[in-house]
């Protein structure tokens, strides 16, 4: 199994989508600075009161997370997803599948495992590449920090593609199903700030993943193991649990 | 000859019982949902939250920003309803290898498709309109001597919104009958749907580069909808019956171009 694993990441990560994954992060990371340039006063007045300081960095780090990853994780991980066992199922593959020492609920879990593997490393490089970037482009840019919040926001860009993956078999059929988990990404992340935006509904806003994802926004002057171990945990066994239920839903799936 | 007529007929009649009425239906109830949701969500807001947005996209009160919103839910579940059906036509039948079988009944190609992407585009514009109608009722609270919105505006608004839903819509059936994965498709409709959004978001970070370019901002800025309220009451009707007869000529060149590929 961990070697099916390996060798699929590895076919997965050669596959032309993930090349425009790479394009599309990389027009994220070189457009940011000139978004960045001038902010109006409103824009600065606003990260005083949602994140408590009007430094350029933390301004840096919504425009970075919301703006960019957050909306390209849920475009990538419906893109990277597109084709977890409903792509077998439509060429006839899966008969043959059959004939092979592994289950489909193992199968999908298997082939979900590796996709968010591919989605981890894109991002992670994106990120590498973001701290050579903008140290030399963006004022006040801090490294660690951001490369902090980058190991939290991982695990809201493999969630959301556990969930793709996990959408898509759900559904049945291709077409309707990345469309489906692309409208419930994009709700997700729409809503990923609201506890920021209002502090009252801070607490029911834990329910939605993509707002675990973003929490070291709250905290970027004290980032540490307390503000990024539990939310990170729980994106895990989010994560773990939404594979589960599409390994459970494909069990009696037909070729 | 008439006998063939009434075969072809009987054969848009099959397809247009096809048409994606549940998910119309359900993009309907979720935009509904949607708008529901800013009306109730947006007053419970802190000002600072409304202060940011009625700056940002220089709207002039809470009725503004509501529909600001709205207009977005108008966008997404219209084109949702759309995407959806369109996917279904050619890309997803020749993904499944059903295209063939399809199009080896005595229907020309041309025929086939608009029989059926016209219904899909029916839903879209059936969608839009309800829509639209719920964000004229959404402007109901928010009325007054001094309020920046009116139904009628409103109402405008969501139908040039789904004017802009069929122009795209037109563009990606001409394309998505080339295409043979749905996975392309999508990657493709993803990158047309985020272009309306583009402008707006450059607005809100850097309002300095639309600076002495009305026109420009005027053009390209969503909240246009809501700034020339009046204008959207009778420009949305007319967008909207322009972006039919765009689909018109759109659905026959997206016929030719399968009749002539003859690509299954």
């Amino acid at each position: 199994m961990i070697r099916f694993m390996w060798l699929d990441y590895r076919a997965a990560l050669r596959e032309r989508k993930v090349w425009f994954a790479v394009a599309i992060f990389a027009y994220a990371t070189l457009s940011l600075p000139m978004l960045l340039a001038h902010p109006p006063p409103h824009v600065r007045d606003a990260m005083d009161t949602w994140f408590g300081a009007r430094d350029p960095f933390t301004l840096f780090m919504f425009m970075w997370t919301d703006l960019a990853m957050n909306k390209l994780i849920a475009m990538l991980a419906v893109i990277l997803a597109g084709g977890v066992l409903l792509r077998e199922r439509d060429t006839g593959v899966l008969p043959l599948l059959a004939a092979k020492p592994i289950s489909l609920p193992q199968y999908f879990a298997v082939r979900t495992l590796s996709t968010c593997g591919v989605m981890a490393t894109v991002y992670l490089a994106a990120q590498l590449a973001g701290v050579a970037y903008f140290s030399a482009t963006v004022d006040g840019f801090r490294p660690g920090p951001f490369l902090a919040a980058a190991s939290l926001h991982v695990w809201a860009a493999i969630f959301a593609t556990a969930l793709a993956a996990t959408l898509l078999v759900v559904v049945g059929r291709r077409g309707p199903g990345l469309l489906v988990g692309l409208l419930a990404l994009f709700a997700l992340v729409g809503l990923a700030f609201i506890g920021f935006y209002n502090p009252a509904w801070a607490a029911l806003s834990m329910i939605n993943p993509i707002s675990l994802g973003v929490q070291s926004l709250g905290h970027l002057g004290d980032l540490g193991p307390a503000v990024l171990v539990p939310p990170a945990l729980a994106l895990a066994a989010l994560t773990a649990l939404t594979i589960a239920v599409g390994a459970w839903s494909v069990r009696k799936m037909e070729a | 000859m008439r006998s063939a007529d009434h075969s072809l007929a009987d054969y848009r009649r099959a397809e247009l019982r096809r048409a994606p009425y549940r998910m119309a239906l359900y993009a309907g109830i979720a935009g509904i949902v949607m708008i529901a949701g800013c009306q109730l969500l947006f007053p419970r807001m802190p000002q600072q939250v409304i202060d940011f947005l009625r700056v940002a996209f220089h709207l002039s009160d809470l009725g503004g920003v509501v529909l600001f919103n709205d207009y977005a839910a108008v966008y997404f579940c219209a084109l949702f309803v759309g995407l959806l059906g369109l996917l279904d036509v050619v890309v997803v039948p020749r993904e499944e290898h059903q295209l063939e079988l399809l199009l080896s009944k005595p229907v020309p190609a041309a025929d086939f498709l608009a029989a059926r992407t016209w219904p899909v585009l029916a839903m879209t514009t059936l969608v839009g309109f309800i829509l639209a109608g719920a964000c004229a009722a959404a402007t109901l609270p928010y009325l007054g001597p001094h309020s920046s919105i009116s139904a009628s505006g409103a109402l405008g608004a969501g139908l040039a919104m789904t004017a802009i839903v069929l122009v795209q819509l037109t563009a990606l059936s001409i394309i998505f009958v080339r295409l043979v994965e749905s996975m392309n498709a999508m990657l493709l409709a993803l990158l047309v749907a985020l272009v309306p959004m583009l402008p707006s978001a450059v607005f809100l970070y850097r309002p300095d580069l639309f600076a002495g370019r009305p026109a420009l901002t005027a053009v390209t800025v969503l909240a246009n909808l809501v700034w020339y309220d009046a204008t959207m009451a009778w420009l949305g009707p007319v967008m909207l019956l322009a972006a039919l007869l765009c689909a018109l000529v759109g659905v026959r060149a997206g016929g030719r171009l399968l009749q002539r590929s003859g690509r299954v």
